[in-house]
């Protein structure tokens, strides 16, 4: 944590050292970019990275990340492997019963674009995640190394601490709206 | 595979005499094709009736379905079953052609799932994917396509949808303003 990437500032002589002051948006983004519970949405390969991610070697978790299990629990969807069409409404199920406010990081080719099976050589797998739901960020690769991914996440959490983008507050199942899956 | 001792070594030459003996000249149209992959090619009329005299015929007992394997060749359809026989240790490529029938229609075949259960979901695979339509099948449900596929896929003749279930599947080139945000 940066002072000045928060604008947080202590009084000196004035008050006690524990009272900091801040912008309570800023506060709440610095909160919530230290506590990013991830959704393992392993669909293919690119699932044996993300897993190894949150192992001993990588260690997520200094970040402040935690693979979690639940969408209800989860702040980051990690959308690792190819998405096919049978596949597509149950992602944006599960992104739908994820809570607000909620991040997507796309990890491998298949994912950011369709990659080995895209538009051009497959019929049964959907050209990208940003068909189907928003995405914040992209990690490339086949599939990408543990450290990409950890690069990734430091860039949404830069995202999330960012002044224009600090939170998405999207009402549940508008975006459906014009990319509902009938 | 080894041979079990006192069985008799049976090669696909010696298939299609025993067929030809049973069902008359006809029955096997050609034997051969690649020594690797050697391969019986049956009359279509007769092609049920043999295969269920494979299945229980006391000298060939092919008990076991090995693989069920459909091609394209453009012209026409082929059916290959793959059969082994666990008591005597042979194994046979058995084929079959289909007519194509009209373009985009279904083309149909006789199941042999009440011969070999294995059938159940290799008839179903290959049902959606070339749109070969097994009589007698119990239920052809889709087995790895969505609900609502149009088209058969692994048919030469197939072109790639446009959108499913409202995704497109074209995707665009990167755009100048997309290139960073």
């Amino acid at each position: 944590m940066t002072r000045k990437r928060y604008e947080m500032g202590i009084l000196e002589n004035a008050l006690p050292e524990y009272a900091v002051f801040s912008r309570l948006d800023r506060l709440i983004s610095w909160a919530r970019e230290n506590s990013i519970a991830y959704l393992t949405m392993d669909l293919a390969c690119c699932g044996v990275e993300m897993l190894q991610v949150s192992g001993g070697r990588f260690d997520i978790e200094r970040f402040g990340s935690v693979p979690q299990v639940s969408p209800r629990h989860a702040d980051l969807m990690i959308v690792a492997g190819t998405i096919t069409y049978k596949m597509a409404p149950l992602l944006r199920r599960l992104y739908g019963e994820m809570p607000l406010p909620k991040y997507v990081l796309s990890m491998g080719s298949c994912s950011n674009c369709g990659g080995l099976f895209s538009w051009e050589y497959s019929y049964s797998s959907v050209s990208g995640a940003d068909k189907i739901i928003p995405v914040d960020v992209f990690v490339p690769g086949c599939p990408p190394r543990p450290e990409a991914v950890l690069h990734g996440l430091l860039a949404l959490r830069k995202r999330i601490a960012s002044r224009h983008a600090a939170v998405r507050e999207e009402a549940p199942g508008e975006w459906g709206k014009e990319r509902a899956v009938k | 595979m080894g041979q079990r001792k006192g069985s008799q070594v049976m090669d696909h030459a010696k298939l299609a005499e025993v067929l030809r003996d049973e069902f008359g000249k006809d029955a096997v149209a050609a034997v051969g094709g690649d020594p690797r992959f050697p391969c019986a090619e049956l009359a279509a009329g007769l092609a049920k009736k043999i295969l269920r005299f494979c299945a229980f015929e006391v000298s060939l007992k092919l008990d076991f379905l090995e693989d069920l394997i459909a091609v394209d060749t453009g012209e026409r359809f082929e059916l290959i079953y793959r059969l082994l026989s666990t008591q005597h240790r042979h194994r046979f490529n058995l084929r079959v052609a289909l007519d194509r029938g009209a373009p985009g229609a279904a083309a149909t075949a006789s199941s042999v799932t009440d011969l070999w259960r294995a059938a159940l979901c290799l008839e179903r695979e290959i049902a959606e994917l070339f749109g070969i339509v097994f009589e007698g099948h119990p239920s052809l449900d889709k087995l790895l396509l969505p609900e609502g596929w149009r088209g058969f896929p692994m048919r030469r003749d197939y072109e790639y949808p446009e959108d499913f279930g409202g995704i497109e599947h074209r995707r665009a080139p990167l755009r100048k303003e997309h290139a960073r945000n």
